[in-house]
């Protein structure tokens, strides 16, 4: 039988024609404080405690250290994923910080009741926004996830409200349905990996999130990022999200016809979800493809039986390939298996650029959490030679059509990531399609493997809260709730601020649009100065790699009550931005002004140093009026920020015509 | 691998706390919990599984579990209509694999008091009961049976600590002698965390001539949850059950808040110091007697271990249970006392404040706030009074203020640095054997399982 296919991937597929299908998780952190402290005010405040939702940047003031294991759910299955998170046997670190994370997060202490403030800003958008039909009696569950991420090996979750015939947005011109919205804790944010201990950080963890998702309505990868930006702009109008980086985070699920459920979890980029929508696509199309001409090789359970990790470190004594050296230096060792009847395959491209052997690579990557694998399509390469591949072929037995992997690190990890990548196999070739899966994004666009896809059997009920009913004055305070929404938002702003159509238009949907408001209506300065500060100028700070998230809201107040005073001159914001930047403690904005001499100057200190400019330039008075642009020029650049462009231009003019 | 089904029933009605013309609407069209049924109120149409609505929840909200997993609750009024539709699960069945004993390995003995250690999720009241087997404990800690054999596993009581006493202190020493005659290594004794300090204590006295292990462990975490502690607990309380060489009654709990180190305590000399913490449990005034790794790994921490021996223990489970407890506040009324005495106690360890004190000299026109009095009167009445300190930490001491020193002419027995909870139960047990209050006076002070420290050591404090 002649065997035809092409090792690369198609770059695109016919959407229409596969069938493909895709829905959204919407993740948005919720704005709602616990108590009325200041602190929980300005930052929200935690679902389950009244910690304040601060994302933190300094070290921990302490360390935690957990393990986890695999438990029975509701139906007393103990639920495949948790199984395999098993598998991992990692160790978990929690770093803490003693003013802002207190023992619930760390699973000493059971949970205060909800957060009222959550609860209702969640069924307010839940209702007002996206027409969807709340529950009666709300009932808190846990989530089974072992992966480190919940110190309690579980994510408190409510589902808060359901689809109805009125639950749907438009996106250019089309209906996507909106299926539900659930109300659930963030996350720990994970802080690294190193071997088999796992860090996160407590600051992130018990946050309120509201999980806004769509129905499977999306045809094209381009729609799923048109219906995030949509859903993104109706949270935000709100104000009662927060905002900023990481506040925002999407799941999809994506299928196509041949294909089967995959979840992708957690892209907070929402230009990249169109690449993400397509990458999967293809790799559904072109997994289906790979475990037919597996099929047609024979391949089946008894060939996943046969890999078995071998010991190869011997063979590779005294190689040349230098990470090989150094691992084995480190008494580490090279464990290998026979991959039988996957000669050839092991480069198969499922997406572009990423090839079977990638995904042999990520799966040993989350399993035994080593760096990656060399296999036998792409060897001799790395400085390992055809006479260590001849060796390997002979001790792993390997008959023509077969293939190896090799795992370069400690043996117990090595073994554990073949275990890994058996168990995987032995998934593929016991379906008769593909298996459901959580993938996760990779930052160039295509989605790596994570875990099975949990099962229904991972929730059953929080024990220490009580059922919530909607209280009749929870469900007014809901229904007397009016949210602006974006259209009606750029009319005001067009009318009210007297900023054009385009900028209104750029503000309405921008995530700091409530900031905006608060700065214009709050100093006396060109709502369009404001406007372009946070749309362009934080932008191209950004750009340039400025820690500008250190720019407090206060900041700002100060900064544009300094140019209502005429303290100092609009074009110094830039300035001060890069000055609190590079400011290790935050000290006031009156002493940055004075640290970089940015104090406005009066009228007539202006007109000496343009005086002078032009008597050290005479020759420019010959050019006559011609003179005003190289004056203002240099003008400009003797006075730095401390004089606005207009009144020097003014004097430059005066000055200039009664020279000649 | 033996299949073994554990059927929990908790629940009194199969509905839990429906109102009851929903009850009965559920009867008419023969839907029980777990049944599909399709729910239609008003404009509100969802399907999902039935769900009993919990104590504290609403009656007359109807509890569904919905395809996707997550439980909500439509509220009915009586025109909602309900369909039974075909499906069902079965919410409440717990497949236990209980995997099968290797030979040649130590041998060790598991008796189950209840707690949380061995509670799950009960679906009527939403919280948590006490309703796990032994076998369903130990199905989830599969490591272990490659490393001990489990010669018997028993399940004594299904109770929280907070209801067990003197009698069921009883019930565990005598098992657990029977096991230690039987020859295993160690005993481990799942308990409740609240009262497992009294317990140990009990133990500690009530068990004579001990040659071996006998460990007490618990959870301050639910089972149902990752995170689950008693996983830790229970499997270095076994390993040392099995492999320790050190012959006392024991608690095993967490060292610290990490999952790292498990410390073994002696059951005289350990008290539960907070809620919920996984380190609740800490040594008062002498250190730990060793801290277990993950892998199992012992290290011993006291200098002078009772080691395994050659005894035969025995159980003396005579016990009193006049033995009183009372903790002195101020402005407390004196006749606290009597009333324990009207109740027939023969002895009462009084908590006192500081280094044992309790009002000796009230202000004028306070004097019935005098409770150095009442002490005395009970004690003319042959009543044995012991002194603790509600310092938790340290040593009452008898001369160093006058108030103490009246005490101690009285006739009040000064206990040293015993903790109290430790006091009070060696009490009952003494009350138990002595009648004589002179022999009670002298067992009280006579050091019989570690309760009374020789020098205060200098304990750096965790916090």
């Amino acid at each position: 039988m002649v065997e035809k296919f092409k090792v690369e991937a198609p770059t695109d597929i016919d959407y229409e024609k596969e069938g493909m299908m895709c829905g959204l998780e919407f993740h948005q952190q919720l704005l709602a404080p616990y108590d009325d402290r200041e602190v929980s005010k300005v930052n929200g405040s935690k679902l389950f405690c009244s910690c304040p939702a601060i994302i933190r940047e300094d070290d921990a003031d302490f360390t935690v250290q957990r393990q986890f294991r695999a438990v029975s759910g509701e139906t007393g299955d103990i639920d495949i994923s948790a199984q395999f998170e098993k598998l991992k046997q990692a160790e978990t670190i929690y770093e803490g910080f003693e003013d802002t994370n207190c023992l619930i997060e760390l699973d000493e202490e059971p949970i205060l009741p909800i957060n009222e403030e959550a609860l209702y800003r969640s069924l307010a958008i839940a209702k007002n926004i996206f027409g969807l039909e709340l529950v009666d009696e709300l009932l808190i569950s846990r989530k089974t996830i072992i992966d480190g991420s919940n110190t309690s090996g579980f994510q408190r979750t409510s589902q808060i409200a359901y689809i109805s015939n009125k639950s749907f947005i438009e996106v250019d011109g089309k209906k996507i349905g909106i299926y539900q919205a659930n109300l659930e804790e963030d996350s720990a944010k994970n802080v690294g990996r190193e071997g088999n201990i796992r860090k996160f950080r407590l600051d992130r963890l018990g946050i309120p999130l509201i999980e806004i998702a769509t129905s499977p309505d999306i045809r094209s990868p381009e729609e799923s990022m048109h219906t995030a930006a949509r859903i993104g702009e109706l949270l935000r109008t709100t104000g009662f999200v927060r905002r900023g980086q990481g506040t925002i985070r999407q799941d999809l699920n994506v299928s196509i016809k041949k294909g089967t459920r995959i979840e992708i979890k957690g892209v907070s980029e929402l230009d990249l979800l169109p690449t993400y929508v397509q990458n999967e696509s293809i790799r559904q199309y072109r997994m289906v493809e790979l475990l037919e001409i597996l099929r047609n090789r024979e391949f089946g359970l008894d060939s996943v039986d046969e890999l078995k990790s071998v010991d190869l470190t011997k063979l590779y004594k005294n190689t040349e390939a230098k990470f090989v050296k150094t691992a084995l230096k480190k008494k580490q060792k090279v464990i290998g298996t026979i991959l039988p009847k996957m000669k050839g395959l092991i480069n198969f491209e499922l997406q572009p650029n990423y090839r079977l052997g990638t995904e042999i690579s990520e799966v040993a990557k989350v399993i035994a959490g080593v760096g990656g694998i060399l296999h036998s399509d792409e060897l001799p390469k790395y400085g390992i030679s055809q006479e260590e591949v001849d060796k390997t072929n002979k001790e792993l037995k390997l008959a023509d059509n077969d293939g190896f992997i090799l795992v370069i690190g400690p043996e117990k990890l090595g073994r554990r990531a073949i275990e890994g990548v058996k168990s995987v196999m032995t998934m593929w070739m016991s379906s008769k399609g593909l298996i459901p899966e959580v993938r996760a994004p990779r930052a160039d666009g295509t989605t790596g493997y994570l875990r099975p896809l949990p099962g229904k059997a991972r929730m059953y009920p929080e024990t220490d809260i009580k059922p919530i009913l909607l209280s009749k004055e929870l469900l007014k305070r809901i229904n007397d709730t009016v949210f602006e929404m974006p259209e009606d938002r750029v009319k005001r702003y067009k009318s009210d601020l007297k900023i054009s159509v385009e900028l209104a238009h750029q503000l309405a949907i921008h995530p700091q649009n409530t900031l905006f408001e608060e700065l214009a209506t709050s100093h006396e300065v060109e709502p369009k100065l404001i406007a372009n500060t946070i749309l362009s100028t934080f932008v191209d700070l950004r750009r340039q790699e400025y820690a500008i998230e250190k720019v407090t809201t206060q900041n700002l107040h100060d900064i544009f009550e300094a140019i209502a005073q005429g303290e100092i001159s609009k074009s110094s914001i830039e300035d001060l931005l890069i000055g609190i930047s590079k400011t290790q403690k935050p000290i006031p904005i009156k002493k940055h002004i004075e640290n970089l001499g940015l104090k406005k100057i009066d009228d007539s200190a202006i007109r000496d140093v343009i005086i002078k400019v032009i008597e050290e330039n005479p020759s420019y008075l010959e050019r006559g009026m011609g003179a005003m642009k190289p004056l203002m020029g240099k003008a400009m650049g003797k006075l730095g920020g401390k004089a606005d462009g207009k009144t020097v231009s003014t004097i430059v003019k005066e000055e200039l015509s009664k020279r000649i | 691998m033996a299949k073994k089904k554990a059927k929990i029933t908790t629940t009194t009605s199969i509905y839990g706390n429906y109102v009851k013309w929903l009850k009965d609407k559920f009867k008419e069209i023969e839907v029980v919990p777990g049944d599909e049924i399709h729910i239609i109120q008003g404009s509100k149409d969802l399907s999902g599984n039935l769900l009993a609505q919990s104590d504290l929840g609403d009656p007359q909200s109807i509890l569904i579990k919905l395809d996707n997993g997550y439980n909500v609750g439509i509220r009915a009024t009586k025109t909602v209509k309900l369909e039974k539709l075909s499906g069902s699960v079965d919410l409440e069945k717990f497949q236990v694999r209980v995997p099968s004993q290797k030979k040649n390995l130590p041998e060790i003995s598991l008796l189950a008091t209840g707690g949380t250690i061995a509670s799950r999720i009960d679906y009527a009241t939403g919280g948590v009961v006490m309703a796990m087997e032994p076998e369903e404990i130990f199905a989830s800690l599969p490591e272990l049976f490659d490393e001990v054999s489990f010669k018997s596993v028993k399940s004594l009581f299904s109770m929280g600590s907070e209801d067990l006493a003197s009698k069921e202190w009883s019930v565990i020493a005598k098992d657990s002698v029977e096991e230690l005659q039987n020859g295993v290594n160690g005993v481990v004794i799942s308990h409740g965390t609240d009262t497992m300090g009294y317990t140990a204590a009990a133990l500690s006295f009530m068990i004579r001539d001990i040659n071996a292990p006998v460990i007490l462990t618990g959870a301050q975490r639910s089972s149902d949850r990752g995170s689950f502690d008693g996983a830790s607990n229970l499997i270095a309380a076994t390993r040392s059950a099995a492999n320790a060489d050190i012959a006392s009654v024991m608690v095993a709990m967490h060292e610290t808040s990490n999952d790292d180190y498990i410390q073994l305590s002696r059951g005289t000399r350990v008290r539960k110091n907070h809620t919920t913490r996984r380190d609740a449990f800490q040594v008062i005034g002498e250190q730990a007697f060793a801290r277990v790794d993950n892998d199992g790994k012992l290290t011993e921490i006291h200098n002078e271990l009772p080691r395994r021996n050659d005894l035969e223990p025995y159980a003396n489970t005579n016990y009193d249970d006049s033995a009183a407890l009372i903790k002195i506040y101020p402005g407390i009324p004196p006749e606290i006392l009597e009333f324990y005495i009207d109740k027939g106690s023969k002895g009462i360890i009084v908590e006192g404040t500081g280094l044992g004190h309790v009002a000796t000299f009230p202000a004028e026109g306070q004097e019935s706030r005098n409770f150095m009095s009442a002490i005395e009167r009970a004690i003319e009445d042959d009543i044995f009074i012991g002194m603790t300190s509600q310092c938790i930490y340290g040593r009452v001491h008898p001369y160093v203020y006058r108030a103490t020193r009246t005490g101690y002419m009285a006739g009040i027995t000064y206990l040293s640095d015993m903790i109290s909870e430790t006091a009070l139960v060696k009490l009952g047990w003494v009350l138990g054997n002595y009648q004589n209050t002179d022999d009670v006076k002298e067992q009280m002070i006579t050091n019989y399982a570690g309760e009374i420290t020789r020098a205060s050591i200098y304990q750096r404090r965790n916090d």
